[in-house]
């Protein structure tokens, strides 16, 4: 069984989303936007019908619900809150499911474990541990997350912690941070008045990795959607890249002359939870300016050839290398409608490149193969090169 | 025409207020939100001692209309009311954050709020002094050097009001440390209240007590004038 997050590129790299039983830390050093993936995650969770458990040490019932809100109508039946708040203000508790005494690491765990065994929640969010590591000793934090964990397992569930490293040294926040399976680690950074949220994901890979660090914004209705500014339509002239821009786009602009692109074409679109926008250059020599201009801090590049030239391969090559050949790189074969195309295998040997950048065959004009290219290139850009 | 003491000031710092209870650390956090929003900038409030109701009351004394600016060039970030009781409306104007060991949402809330009204922006915070009985020392360090980096660089101008004698010495030494600026209010021997600019990184100042008590205007306004005079740029006004 699989807890998809509603993130569709995320879930995809998952295999389907992450695994019950696990344990994931939403984890920052500093203070950042994590809470709203963790409501998110459990919303989702109730719209596909399962019970959720919401524990929060800061906000009271009232607020987790409107907070939960923002992302649909909740079937509040599902939903199991436990009511740590009206104890801390000396009020009594309205819900079920409450403790008496929050610093009390015991009944925290008590009331959890007869959330779990009465309600069987297949995900848990507990906000958050700093709560618990800002009033008790490490040793003592680490016995509650080892007998949390446990209680994951023989439910079986997935949990979600919320934590902010406020006052750990590294030894000590390390031996917190191997305590659950995945670690999702938050970023939001303040640039020109406008605020940046970024996320990136560990425990995936069993050699260790991580993803790249992915924007991410909450939309209205939408929920979190991940955004890269920048994606890179480029390739000699007249391979067709005015076309893919306007064809893979719900908005576009094209600023050209005479039907051929001599500034830029611009467009932007969803695809699998992801929000894209691609910025397409134009093809002549005498344009690279432009070129350099946008490669800088693109996130990935999408290279189209036309398979009916094999003569402008050579100058193909010659752009990837102008943009760096580290950077996420999806090859479109375009024009494969064509009698004389090249095939994918040729455009490969032609282009010389390495195995694991994909070369996908597309018809621009009428959007064949478009949008696979578009999210192999996602995948590459969140989750890296496939065999690196 | 901008009153001049308004510059006393600058539109990106961090400032800490300290005097004892009861000495006018409100009235005069009040008198700047006023004379600000009066000169046409944006001030954040957080309240963490008193509820955004208790503070347009109290602005609203002093004349001119403080409450017509909420949700415009005023925001609350009300850490107050929801601490209190489980039942609180969520007003135009204000953000909640429940619970005073809730750091991360109070910093949040702060740099949507800047997010929201655009920078530059006054933050006026009331109490720091109250999170310290609420959090670890270490927690609130790490919360207080990040909001005032954040805000000097990105938002505007911070000030923290702080009770003095409150917080362990340590404390409050650290509070000091970590600001650009302090400013500085006590009773005199006849419990007459006084103010001085104690330092302002990057500019110099006489660092004189000065009375907050004036006759024709109310003490904030008065205050203000009284921290104006006491910078260089003032002294040479």
């Amino acid at each position: 069984m699989r807890a998809v997050t509603g993130i569709e590129a995320i879930d995809k790299g998952l295999k389907g989303g992450f695994p019950c039983p696990s344990g994931i830390l939403f984890f920052s050093e500093v203070i950042a936007e994590k809470r709203i993936f963790a409501e998110q995650f459990l919303a989702v969770g109730l719209h596909a019908g399962e019970v959720c458990l919401y524990l929060d040490f800061y906000r009271a019932p009232q607020f987790v619900r409107n907070a939960l809100a923002r992302f649909g109508d909740i079937p509040q039946e599902n939903l199991v809150l436990v009511d740590t708040v009206s104890a801390q203000i000396l009020l009594p508790s309205k819900e079920t499911y409450q403790v008496r005494n929050p610093e009390d690491r015991g009944e925290i765990l008590d009331v959890i474990k007869s959330v779990m065994e009465e309600k069987r929640p297949t995900r848990v969010v507990l906000d958050s541990l700093d709560f618990l590591t800002e009033r008790f000793e490490k040793e003592d934090v680490i016995e509650f997350l080892t007998e949390l964990m446990q209680l994951a397992r023989s439910t079986p569930c997935v949990i979600g912690l919320l934590f902010l490293n406020w006052s750990y040294e590294k030894e000590d926040l390390e031996q917190i941070l191997k305590h659950t399976d995945y670690i999702m680690e938050f970023k939001t950074t303040l640039k020109g008045g406008v605020l940046l949220n970024k996320l990136r994901l560990s425990g995936h890979d069993p050699k260790g990795g991580s993803t790249s660090w992915i924007p991410f914004n909450f939309k209205e209705l939408l929920g979190l959607v991940l955004q890269f500014p920048r994606v890179l339509v480029t390739g000699p002239y007249h391979a067709g890249k005015s076309t893919v821009v306007q064809m893979l786009s719900e908005t576009a602009v094209s600023v050209d002359r005479m039907g051929t692109t001599v500034a830029f074409d611009y467009g932007s679109l969803d695809i699998s939870g992801v929000s894209v926008d691609l910025l397409g250059t134009p093809g002549q020599e005498r344009f690279e300016f432009i070129f350099k201009i946008f490669a800088r801090e693109v996130n990935g590049i999408l290279l189209v050839v036309d398979s009916t030239k094999p003569g402008e391969l050579e100058r193909a090559k010659e752009m990837r290398r102008l943009a760096g050949e580290q950077i996420p790189m999806v090859v479109l074969a375009n024009k494969q409608d064509l009698p004389d195309a090249l095939s994918i295998g040729e455009i490969r040997k032609g282009l010389g490149l390495e195995e694991d950048v994909p070369v996908v065959g597309t018809v621009a004009t009428n959007g064949s193969g478009l949008r696979e290219g578009l999210e192999r290139l996602i995948e590459i850009i969140i989750w890296g090169w496939p065999n690196a | 025409m901008k009153p001049a003491f308004l510059e006393a000031f600058p539109q990106y710092c961090s400032l800490l207020l300290t005097g004892p209870p009861g000495v006018g650390k409100l009235e005069y956090t009040l008198a700047l939100m006023r004379t600000y929003l009066e000169a046409d900038q944006k001030v954040l409030f957080v309240c963490i001692d008193v509820s955004p109701r208790e503070v347009l009351s109290y602005a609203t004394r002093g004349g001119g209309d403080v409450e017509g600016h909420l949700g415009k060039r005023l925001l609350f970030v009300d850490c107050f009311s929801p601490s209190i009781s489980e039942e609180v409306d969520e007003r135009e104007g204000v953000i909640l954050v429940s619970n005073f060991s809730n750091l991360e949402g109070i910093g949040m809330a702060i740099t949507k709020g800047g997010q929201r009204l655009g920078s530059p922006i006054r933050v006026l915070f009331y109490t720091i002094s109250t999170l310290f009985l609420h959090n670890t020392p270490q927690a609130l360090s790490k919360f207080y050097q990040i909001i005032s980096s954040r805000i000097k660089t990105q938002v505007g101008m911070i000030l923290y009001a702080s009770h003095e004698g409150v917080n362990e010495a340590r404390h409050e030494m650290l509070l000091k440390s970590l600001v650009d600026g302090l400013v500085e209010m006590r009773f005199d021997d006849s419990m007459t209240r006084q103010i001085r600019l104690h330092h302002l990184r990057g500019e110099r100042v006489l660092a004189q007590w000065l009375s907050m008590e004036g006759e024709d205007e109310d003490g904030g306004k008065m205050a203000s004038k009284s921290v104006w005079a006491l910078s260089e740029r003032g002294g040479k006004g």
